[in-house]
């Protein structure tokens, strides 16, 4: 029998061994230094976690007392990730979170940030998305527009000029007019729609939902209706996609709808914003300033409509570890005031910085020089889709318009569904 | 005769036709795993030229393999020594004394061997969570919680197979029943034992679900946790996502070749009883 | 008595508290939970509110459904294939025998996440290969379709267990005396006859436990399903552990999550019921 014989307690004995020998490092390793602070850094954007360590080594050379640990976690697994963090009692020192839902998640955890040298130097339009029961308690890490990039390259090849756009019938004309070239260009298709992206599809969203709170992201959040006054205009833009994009649309993800068919020109435009422009830099140097331009959903339609120009993300410092708050807001405000830190955002980031007054010429490219523009001038509108409740683009939103896009439900279907998940997520979650 | 032999010859034929094909998912992992990302395109269904094992290195450095290896075992292990011993000693209690407690204790753990897991993870963490007590600890607890019932079930049967002649003459020698139990009845069930160790080790090792819950932070990953990360990191690079696949799945591999016999006897005594 | 009262309780208390503990206590706290609008910081009581939604919610209801049918179609299918590979390990003329069951079992040692990501790239890269080289259709964008998405899931999950209840049909196989089946084909009956009417009714049992074992943890399925479609497309393959999951953990909606996870509980308890009830009925 085996289980009475010696090699089964040999195997028994040899499974068990590393089990004390583990409990004995683990219990061994307790450094301290009295001192020194080390900062916790949660970032959710996993594309600048590089750069983000070398804004930490910099800040570090000149405060050797102070160093930074960044940990990075992304592509829809931040908000678990922090969400453990935060229960096995690891709070970060410095935490960057997606829209208010998730910063009233944390709000009795984060310390209010006004007075600080950094907030004074903050666009005033991208404030209320940091506020959370009247306090400033988060920073918008950048300025980002909404839109659809295009490719200049296929613009002109097809006759289209994008400066003579104003208005809903141009662009259809337009994209009529790209679609009759097709094979000539050897397009794909006009557009790349990653309709595999729930959160492409709530950010393309965002278009039509914004206008309706006066660029005051609080009462986004606290709004329990799915705004429907511009519904009619979405419907359109949904059908636009939905007849002339690559195919199946479902099934067209991201990294490919950039990387591939945007950058190799096999698609005229994509609905992403400038966050797109490391990656194409990152493939052919001066790709950007050759061949990226933006143009904005036209929604109201009557000369008013620009890019939607506003932040997804924002820095905030938690209470948890009194001792290192100062430290922490002492690294936030070097960050958004020194011009050190400042040029590796700008030129190795690529964003355009969420400051005031900032100097336009610094920008390494056009395009971002146009976003700063639109984003710091008053009539500037920034997009509302990360004040949606937690769950509703990935699990309601998304799913839903994919289900449009393959002729699985109507629209009045989808309008009535989304009306009530919506009213229903944000009942449950705004529970006190 | 001729007739019976040919037919012979055809269904054996025909069996191993069959077996290969229900091997061959195994294959075409294992196949891919060994190409550039060119032959992952060009024919993913055989060998292409472009033969390398440079994949592995890969795979294991960006898995931490090592390390998730070593976090895997920890948590399996001592979950297991855990399961074992505690049920093995409440099954021998309870076969040993006939009262209303022992059938109470009984029906609990048939009763609680109903509950699905996810009936219970929502409160189940936020408990744990409440207390800040979330780490491979709190793992190799919740799992034996988790497990102890089936386990009991199992031991019960076998304690019962045992006569209790033997404990009284154990008892007469001066035995404590501690003593009783560790060195006379304990030893006497344990093929039994070799069933709750082989089941319960599978079926944790596997787990990703509950680890994801409870130890899903640097430096606690388990191997089906830092897969499930990996793959996600390996954007459409299949040739890197299947050598992982292949790394995760040859630890459990080995020892099933090694074990065979008895993992099959104990899976199949863990499902009829 | 061999073993005194306070013995007793030494060796039987660690057990329970585990149980109490890791299960019996967050059951009833789940209970209540079910009842409250819990987004797992704050919580108030709103009566049977969240099942009043939950029954009018269309994705938990189509999750319900899908579940119900993949639970009937792989329980089919599995038992179909256990069986069938029982009976050819079983053959006393197949010197390969060993060798087969081993690789009919081998699938089961593996856990669910890896077997979603092999069968992932089975059904995109592989089936691709034989669509283009058989110019079939048929074999394009699997797991973007529900329809074959659901049957990828189905496969996945039959070539996982169908060599685990093979065992057990093994087991029970062997326990058939030899010379019920020799005196039956010596009275005239052949090779079929002897297995439809002497093995099968010697299965009964057997195929009532593979029932149950396969009918319960397809109701459970949760990392197959994360594995290889995630839901996806558009939420279509969504079973209800993962409905479950994303409810509380994405959506933060807790207390309703619970409650769904209580409806779960009592699907499982109700099979389990029945399956006693019918082998009892059987043993009378």
């Amino acid at each position: 029998m085996f289980f009475k014989s010696r090699k089964f307690r040999a195997l028994i004995f040899a499974l068990i061994l590393p089990l004390f020998f583990v409990t004995g490092c683990s219990s061994g390793s307790q450094q301290s230094n009295s001192n020194k602070i080390t900062l916790n850094f949660f970032n959710q954007k996993p594309e600048i976690s590089t750069q983000y360590q070398k804004l930490a080594r910099m800040y570090t050379k000149k405060h050797p007392n102070v160093s930074i640990q960044i940990t990075t976690s992304g592509q829809g697994g931040g908000a678990a990730a922090l969400q453990a963090k935060f229960a096995s009692g690891e709070a970060p020192d410095i935490i960057m979170l997606g829209g208010l839902p998730e910063i009233d998640r944390y709000k009795e955890h984060l310390v209010s940030l006004k007075g600080l040298s950094a907030t004074k130097t903050i666009l005033p339009s991208l404030l209320s998305g940091g506020i959370s029961n009247n306090r400033l308690v988060g920073l918008p890490v950048d300025l980002e527009a909404y839109g659809w990039s295009y490719n200049k390259t296929v613009f002109a090849r097809a006759g289209v000029n994008a400066s003579n756009i104003h208005n809903y019938d141009d662009f259809v004309k337009a994209v009529k007019k790209i679609d009759v070239q097709k094979e000539k260009l050897g397009l794909s298709g006009v557009f790349g729609f990653n309709g595999a992206d729930t959160n492409s599809i709530a950010s393309v969203s965002a278009q039509f939902t914004s206008q309706a709170y006066d660029n005051n992201q609080v009462k986004a959040f606290k709004s329990t209706n799915f705004p429907w006054k511009y519904g009619s205009q979405m419907h359109s833009y949904y059908d636009l996609i939905r007849n002339y994009s690559v195919q199946p649309i479902l099934s067209v993800k991201y990294d490919p709808s950039v990387q591939d068919l945007f950058y190799n020109g096999k698609v005229a435009m994509i609905p992403q914003g400038n966050w797109i422009i490391p990656t194409l830099d990152g493939i052919e140097k001066g790709f950007v300033q050759k061949n990226l331009g933006m143009i904005p959903f036209f929604v109201k339609n009557d000369g008013s409509d620009r890019l939607l120009t506003g932040s997804s993300w924002y820095l905030g410092v938690t209470n948890d570890h009194p001792k290192r708050e100062k430290a922490a807001k002492d690294f936030i405000n070097w960050m958004f005031t020194s011009r050190e830190a400042e040029n590796v955002i700008i030129n190795e980031m690529r964003f355009v910085p969420a400051t005031k007054n900032f100097d336009v010429s610094r920008l390494p490219d056009d395009l971002s020089k146009d976003i700063y523009r639109i984003g710091s001038s008053k009539d500037a509108r920034a997009p509302i889709h990360k004040q949606y409740p937690n769950g509703f683009s990935t699990q309601v939103l998304g799913p839903y318009i994919q289900r449009y896009f393959v002729h699985d439900i109507s629209w009045n279907q989808l309008e009535k569904v989304i009306t009530t998940k919506y009213r229903q997520l944000r009942e449950i979650q705004s529970g006190e | 005769m001729k007739k019976k032999k040919i037919s012979k010859y055809l269904s054996i034929f025909v069996f191993s036709i069959i077996g290969l094909f229900w091997i061959y998912p195994f294959a075409i992992v294992l196949i891919n795993s060994m190409k550039g990302k060119r032959g992952v395109f060009q024919n993913p269904l055989w060998f292409t030229k472009d033969f390398s094992l440079a994949n592995f290195k890969t795979a294991f450095q960006a898995l931490d393999f090592a390390h998730s290896f070593f976090n895997s075992l920890l948590v399996t292990v001592g979950s297991v020594l855990l399961i074992t011993i505690i049920s093995a000693a409440a099954a021998y209690a309870i076969s040993r004394v006939k009262g209303p407690f022992s059938s109470i204790i009984y029906y609990i753990c048939a009763g609680t061997m109903l509950i699905p897991f996810q009936s219970i993870m929502v409160p189940l963490l936020s408990l744990f969570g409440k207390v800040n007590f979330l780490n491979r600890t709190s793992l190799i607890i919740m799992n034996t919680g988790l497990s102890v019932s089936l386990s009991i079930i199992l031991y019960y049967g076998a304690f019962q197979g045992v006569s209790k002649s033997l404990d009284e003459a154990a008892a007469l020698d001066g035995a404590y029943p501690l003593k009783t139990f560790a060195y006379v009845i304990f030893p006497a069930v344990s093929p039994m034992t070799g069933t709750v160790i082989i089941l319960n080790s599978m079926k944790i090792w596997n787990d990703y679900l509950l680890p994801s819950l409870v130890v899903n932070k640097n430096g606690m990953y388990t191997i089906p946790l830092k897969m499930y990360s990996f793959f996600g990191e390996t954007n459409s690079e299949w040739q890197l996502a299947l050598a992982g696949l292949v790394l995760s799945m040859i630890p459990i591999i080995v020892l099933f070749l090694l074990l065979q016999k008895q993992v099959m006897t104990s899976v199949t005594e863990g499902a009829i009883k | 008595m061999l073993i005194k009262k306070h013995q007793y309780w030494a060796f039987v208390l660690p057990a329970l508290l585990f149980i109490v503990f890791i299960i019996a206590l967050p059951f009833l706290i789940g209970i209540y939970y079910s009842f409250t609008d819990s987004n797992g910081l704050r919580a108030s009581f709103i009566g049977f509110k969240n099942y009043q939604i939950l029954f009018h919610d269309v994705i938990f209801l189509q999750s319900l459904w899908l579940t119900v049918k993949f639970s009937v179609v792989s329980v089919l299918l599995i038992n179909i294939f256990g069986l069938a590979f029982a009976l050819i390990v079983t053959r006393s003329d197949n010197r390969f025998n060993k060798s087969l069951r081993t690789v009919f079992f081998m699938p089961n040692l593996i856990g669910g996440i890896l077997l979603g990501f092999i069968w992932q790239f089975i059904f995109t890269s592989a089936f691709k290969a034989i669509a283009s080289s058989l110019n079939l259709n048929f074999f394009n964008g699997w797991l973007s379709d529900p329809n074959t998405g659901f049957w990828g899931i189905v496969i996945l999950f039959v070539w996982q267990m169908s060599g685990y209840i093979m065992l057990i049909y093994v087991s029970f196989l062997n326990a058939i005396p030899q010379n019920t089946i020799q005196a039956a084909r010596l009275d005239g009956a052949n090779k079929w006859q002897a297995l439809l009417f002497i093995k099968l009714p010697q299965l009964a049992p057997a195929f009532t436990i593979s029932l149950f074992l396969t009918l319960a943890n397809s109701f459970k399925l949760y990392e197959q399903n994360l594995a290889l479609t995630n839901g996806g497309p558009y939420r279509s393959t969504e079973m209800i552990s993962m409905y479950i999951y994303n409810t509380a953990f994405v959506n933060f909606q807790q207390g309703y999550a619970q409650a769904a996870g209580i409806i779960l509980f009592l699907c499982v308890t109700l099979v389990s019921f029945l399956q006693l009830a019918l082998s009892r009925r059987r043993e009378k």
